[in-house]
């Protein structure tokens, strides 16, 4: 039970188009605003505040907000991480923790029609032998039309288990409901933050 | 009465078969002792101490929000999540790079020890929850189960955190939460006894401190039921947090 590793195993296929729109930068190009340090400090802030269109997670009440500076855009119900924790039952040093990861990332993938290649949990999860044959991993339609990656095999993607949106039930990724994910693909560019708390 | 001694009679030759006699009177010797050592410590935490750093506090505006902005800008420059507790402003924010992804409405704050006149992130040593969450377990394998992986409890969610808990931090400061907003007569009186507790308990741990040299300081908070929860699952160990006490 030593062991626990993260889910990355979610890995996608690009099978359609991959949108890559460079981050347009927004902020106000005002200089520091007041005199003195704590003007320059403010200003500082500023400089280091995201740019463009950034996504916020609330794993606390499953939402996902779009925000433009301290606007809020857009608010989406989601479904994130169960915090739930697998062991392999052939080998109990192997195991998994559900946790959507905290802290802040940078969409570094966009892919439209994405296909699953499950990992080993999946198969240990539904009581199934994991297959050696990558064929047998594949599954297609079931992560939605639009995925958004944000590092070590963890993304923003689609559900086919939409009553499910607003609790924490997923195995670490995010889900969105399918109006929800198209906005958000088409709001957010490669390179945008994304804040996880 | 209280300290009549328990015994008058001879020896007993066993400690375990010593009894107080039934003539002795109520046995709240200790009691007492007890109750005088916790009304010297809350009593020492009240004496108030010279700052270590008097004389050095800014008077103006812009002198008293100058070290927290530039704190601030210091937390920001990394890819982490920090918390500024806005003191005045009544509001705890939680924030990654100079913009706030999340504010907790704060309905009381106070402060217990100190001294507190300097500004730097603490950084979260733990989380001290009154009742442990944990998460509930699936029922025994059945035959609709059996085939499935054991050992996968059912999510964790917010619901299911604590409203009463304790933020210690690696410089000494505690942060004591609990909720508050009760609507009935019974929860705005459980809610004054757990302030109380959290107020005593403060005091004690800042008196002892006193004692022996080490200084500790509590900030006493006071949220919405439902915020007390969110709060404590936003927060996170090692996450720096920022006690601001003015109106910057």
């Amino acid at each position: 039970m030593g062991r626990w590793t993260v889910p990355a195993g979610l890995v996608l296929l690009a099978a359609g188009a991959l949108a890559a729109t460079p981050a347009t930068d927004h902020r106000p190009a005002d200089g520091p605003g007041a005199k003195g340090r704590a003007g320059q400090a403010v200003e500082a802030l500023r400089q280091l505040a995201p740019r463009g269109v950034y996504v916020v997670v609330d794993t606390a009440s499953n939402r996902v907000y779009l925000k433009r500076g301290a606007e809020t855009l857009y608010t989406a119900r989601a479904s994130t991480g169960s915090g739930a924790l697998l062991v392999d039952p052939r080998d109990p040093s192997r195991g998994w923790k559900f946790d959507t990861p905290r802290g802040i990332f940078t969409i570094t993938s966009k892919l439209v029609n994405p296909v699953w290649i499950k990992p080993d949990w999946a198969f240990i999860e539904e009581g199934q032998p994991v297959p050696t044959d990558r064929e047998d991993r594949i599954e297609i339609g079931v992560l939605g039309q639009y995925a958004l990656g944000f590092g070590d095999g963890y993304f923003i993607h689609g559900t086919l288990y939409t009553r499910l949106l607003g609790t924490n039930v997923t195995h670490g990724c995010i889900r969105l409901g399918e109006e929800d994910l198209r906005h958000v693909f088409q709001a957010v560019s490669l390179g945008a933050a994304v804040i996880i708390f | 009465m209280c300290f009549r001694p328990f015994r008058s009679g001879r020896r007993s030759s066993s400690f375990s078969a010593f009894r107080p006699p039934a003539s002795s009177g109520p046995a709240c010797g200790p009691a007492l002792v007890l109750g005088f050592v916790l009304a010297g410590l809350v009593t020492a935490s009240l004496v108030t101490l010279p700052q270590a750093h008097a004389g050095a506090r800014p008077s103006s505006a812009d002198g008293l929000c100058d070290p927290l902005l530039r704190e601030e800008v210091r937390l920001a420059e990394a890819p982490r999540l920090y918390v500024i507790v806005e003191v005045t402003n009544r509001h705890a924010l939680l924030k990654a790079q100079g913009v706030i992804v999340r504010s907790f409405p704060v309905l009381s704050a106070s402060f217990v020890g100190g001294p507190w006149d300097t500004i730097g992130a603490s950084t979260v040593l733990e989380k001290r929850p009154s009742i442990e969450p944990t998460p509930t377990r699936p029922p025994p394998p059945g035959a609709e189960t059996a085939k499935r992986a054991t050992d996968v409890p059912k999510p964790l969610a917010r619901t299911a955190m604590p409203t009463h808990y304790e933020l210690r931090f690696t410089d000494g400061l505690s942060v004591l939460v609990r909720q508050g907003d009760a609507d009935s007569l019974w929860g705005q009186v459980r809610g004054g006894l757990g302030g109380l507790t959290h107020w005593v308990k403060a005091r004690v741990l800042t008196g002892w401190g006193r004692l022996w040299g080490a200084p500790r300081r509590f900030l006493l908070l006071e949220m919405p039921p439902e915020e007390t929860q969110a709060f404590y699952w936003a927060v996170r160990p090692l996450m720096p947090v920022v006690v601001n006490r003015e109106s910057c």
